[in-house]
């Protein structure tokens, strides 16, 4: 896989180079990272107030819903291809995603940051060994992917160990 | 040890989210999606505090609300509908390498707006992001 897709999500093979959705792809990557980084600062910021990050968590994810509702709503007629599939593997994706936050917090609750939070930075290289095992027909893991993966995972660590 | 445990089954659990995502975004726009991981999400967390945390409401100010709702916005309505975006354009084995550098970018923010210093660790381990990042968006 080499970066693109089409407007059915199909990604595209290796060497099929650089189109613009791919970059507008990679814009959208960096800008969630850029915009999870922010969550990560202002976060620092409300637990010091407030010594409950769970329920912080929680509030967040409450006004984040909130908000999302104007630009669902804006683009409430995108098509959908199948609505039950879709909406159970996004219901999925929302409760594995909160499962993982409480995950954190629990872990975080018994042992220092600086233990946990290395482990939990893992998950890119679980999400690639996934990838490989359940999406071979919708993605190829290359192994230029697989150690760049290793080695932003290696880098995360190092920083938030840091 | 259990914490070793929880932060592992964190990892995994973040893994599988990513993988429902690329599977859900065959069937339906990232929007929609977006809205729905949110509401779901939110069902679960509000169940879990209501269980094991409710009290801890009561200590809540004004001041946290307004973070927490800026934290709302960054992570929830920006961080993961660009990310789900970047899945449908890149697929999850390039997009979450790519996403999971979040930490660089906060070390950045962290020195610029919040005074802190960087160390040894962290220059090593921002090259090695850089690296990987490179290896990842390099056209074959």
């Amino acid at each position: 896989m080499s970066g693109t897709t089409t407007t059915s999500g199909r990604p595209a093979r290796e060497g099929e180079g650089l189109s613009g959705s791919a970059l507008r792809g990679y814009v959208f990557a960096f800008s969630a990272a850029i915009a999870y980084a922010a969550s990560q600062v202002l976060a620092r910021e409300g637990v010091g107030d407030f010594d409950a990050p769970l329920v912080g968590t929680t509030i967040a994810l409450a006004f984040g819903t909130l908000g999302f509702i104007v630009i669902a709503v804006r683009n409430a007629s995108a098509p959908v291809r199948d609505f039950r599939r879709g909406a159970f593997f996004f219901g999925l994706a929302g409760i594995f995603s909160a499962t993982g936050v409480a995950g954190m917090f629990l872990a975080v609750e018994q042992a220092e940051v600086v233990t946990v939070a290395p482990i939990s930075s893992t998950h890119p290289l679980f999400t690639l060994l996934f990838a490989a095992i359940l999406l071979r027909d919708l993605e190829r893991i290359t192994p230029r992917i697989a150690i760049g993966g290793v080695l932003v995972v290696a880098g995360v660590v190092l920083i938030s160990v840091s | 040890m259990p914490a070793v445990a929880f932060a592992l089954g964190a990892a995994v659990s973040w893994a599988f989210s990513a993988i429902s995502v690329r599977v859900a975004l065959r069937y339906m726009p990232a929007t929609t999606g977006t809205f729905l991981s949110l509401i779901s999400g939110l069902v679960l967390m509000l169940l879990v505090v209501a269980l094991f945390q409710r009290g801890r409401l009561d200590d809540l100010t004004l001041a946290a609300t307004a973070i927490f709702a800026a934290v709302g916005f960054f992570n929830f309505i920006l961080g993961r509908y660009l990310n789900f975006l970047s899945i449908s354009h890149l697929g999850v084995g390039r997009a979450t390498p790519l996403t999971a550098a979040t930490p660089l970018f906060a070390a950045v923010l962290a020195v610029v707006f919040l005074g802190e210093s960087l160390n040894a660790l962290t220059v090593l381990g921002t090259g090695l992001v850089l690296g990987g990042i490179y290896l990842v968006l390099k056209q074959p």
